[in-house]
């Protein structure tokens, strides 16, 4: 799988190598590059984003702590020990009307049978949100993942939409992105490559699949923004690295053009 | 064989035929009904599930019976036979005991009948399921004569039917027979998966 890659990523190179020679230093000007990660990375919501768990720290997708959960199971143990007592109450006081004169009986069954349809919706919602508050527990405090969904498409279009500002401003007709310099592994986030590459094809909202892959992944950021080179630069001599206008937009939003949510 | 020719003949002239056959069509409901009848049919299926229900002791004689949700004629003709089968169900299954009393609250729906068509998973040809649903439960209570309750709860044996053909209906496909515990019945046998057509029927 390496040697595929190393190959691939070389052909690349190469053809791109070529394309330019053939083509002059005439278009060396208008081609942009940028490091998408370190873009992402300074987006000011990922300032409250945990890398450790892959969920922001506010927010409705932030991971809710243990004892709160323990304690919300307590109160719903309690709850559920309460309503199981309230329906033994009101079969025992059936059972003292059954006992009695026939008079009241057909009053006392109608009243139970309400009572107990009551009872029984009522312990049903408790019980749904013991089995949901012990699923919390099991991931952890975890929120799911379908509630990261929107803030992280909220990012990605952030930075599209400062990287094609960057771009415009400095009369770049054609974007790079900067491909990484850590080597893929087996279980490689090329997702991020893919991501960038959806964006210039179509610029707009992402699949769900790609965005739950940005949040499975997104631990791995970290780890990729130590030292970033260029290594286009070689290649493309006169390209200009629209990273730092593409940051300054998404971390300054006064100045427009920047993140589309203020 | 004179099917196969009348049904070449219904396909090439009439063009209604060929939209119904249209593999592409959305499932379409041919028409949906309720129907109130003289007494709940219901009221046989809930006497035969409580005659087999495990851990239910049946009195001879039932104290009170009273039906919900439908007019006074029908609720009596339902009251009275319920009262007139229990006794009948209980002494087969053998689970009468003269120390008891019941009561029960008899709530029967009107009869529903459905027919629409729906499209296989495999695709191809439409199919015609025409579904019958017979609901009914009753909130029962068996107690001794001390007041000490036996058995308390509430007992829904709706029956559902259905009958799965090709459209147009020229070969059947499924018969299913269904509560809410399960099938019933199931003709073929060996398909226990339930069909498109009955799940989206439920």
């Amino acid at each position: 799988m390496k040697f595929y890659r190393h190959d691939t990523a070389c052909a690349l190179l190469l053809s791109l190598s070529l394309l330019l020679i053939f083509s002059g230093q005439a278009l060396a000007d208008n081609i942009g590059t940028v490091r998408y990660v370190e873009v992402i990375a300074a987006h000011p919501r990922m300032l409250n984003f945990d890398f450790t768990v892959s969920r922001f720290k506010d927010g409705p997708s932030a991971q809710v702590p243990l004892e709160q959960l323990q304690e919300r199971g307590r109160q719903l143990q309690a709850r559920l020990q309460e309503l199981n007592s309230l329906s033994s109450e009101s079969i025992a006081d059936l059972e003292k009307s059954l006992a009695a004169s026939s008079k009241n009986k057909k009053a006392a069954e109608k009243d139970f049978w309400a009572e107990k349809e009551k009872l029984d919706r009522e312990l049903e919602g408790v019980r749904d949100e013991i089995a949901a508050n012990i699923a919390a527990m099991e991931f952890g405090g975890r929120t799911i993942e379908t509630l990261i969904l929107p803030e992280a498409s909220q990012i990605m279009t952030d930075v599209g939409a400062a990287i094609s500002n960057a771009a415009r401003a400095r009369n770049c007709s054609m974007v790079l992105t900067v491909p990484s310099p850590v080597l893929f592994e087996g279980n490689s986030d090329n997702w991020i490559e893919e991501g960038y590459a959806t964006h210039l094809r179509q610029p707009g909202p992402y699949g769900h699949e790609l965005m739950q892959r940005w949040v499975a992944a997104s631990d791995r950021i970290v780890a990729r923004l130590g030292d970033q080179i260029n290594l286009l630069h070689p290649v493309i001599t006169d390209s200009i690295d629209i990273t730092a206008d593409a940051i300054k937009l998404l971390t300054q939003p006064a100045r427009k053009g920047g993140s589309s949510r203020k | 064989m004179v099917l196969k020719y009348l049904l070449i003949i219904l396909l090439l002239v009439h063009s209604g035929v060929l939209l119904a056959c249209d593999p592409d069509s959305k499932p379409e409901e041919i028409f949906t009904s309720l129907h109130t009848l003289a007494f709940s049919p219901g009221v046989v299926t809930l006497a035969a599930n409580m005659a087999l229900l495990q851990g239910l002791p049946l009195p001879t004689t039932w104290e009170s019976v009273t039906a919900n949700d439908l007019p006074a004629a029908t609720s009596e003709l339902d009251t009275q036979l319920f009262r007139t089968l229990l006794p009948v169900f209980g002494g087969l299954a053998d689970k009468l005991q003269e120390d008891l009393a019941g009561r029960v609250i008899l709530n029967a729906s009107p009869v529903l009948i459905r027919a629409f068509r729906n499209a296989l998973q495999s695709g191809s040809w439409q199919t015609l399921v025409v579904q019958v649903s017979v609901p009914m439960s009753g909130k029962v209570v068996v107690y001794r004569k001390n007041g000490k309750i036996e058995f308390i709860d509430e007992i829904d044996s709706t029956l559902n039917f259905s009958l799965t053909s090709a459209w147009p209906p020229v070969l059947f496909k499924h018969v299913r027979i269904w509560d809410r515990h399960g099938m019933i019945f199931a003709w073929p046998e060996d398909e226990t998966v339930i069909s498109e057509g009955v799940v989206s029927a439920q």
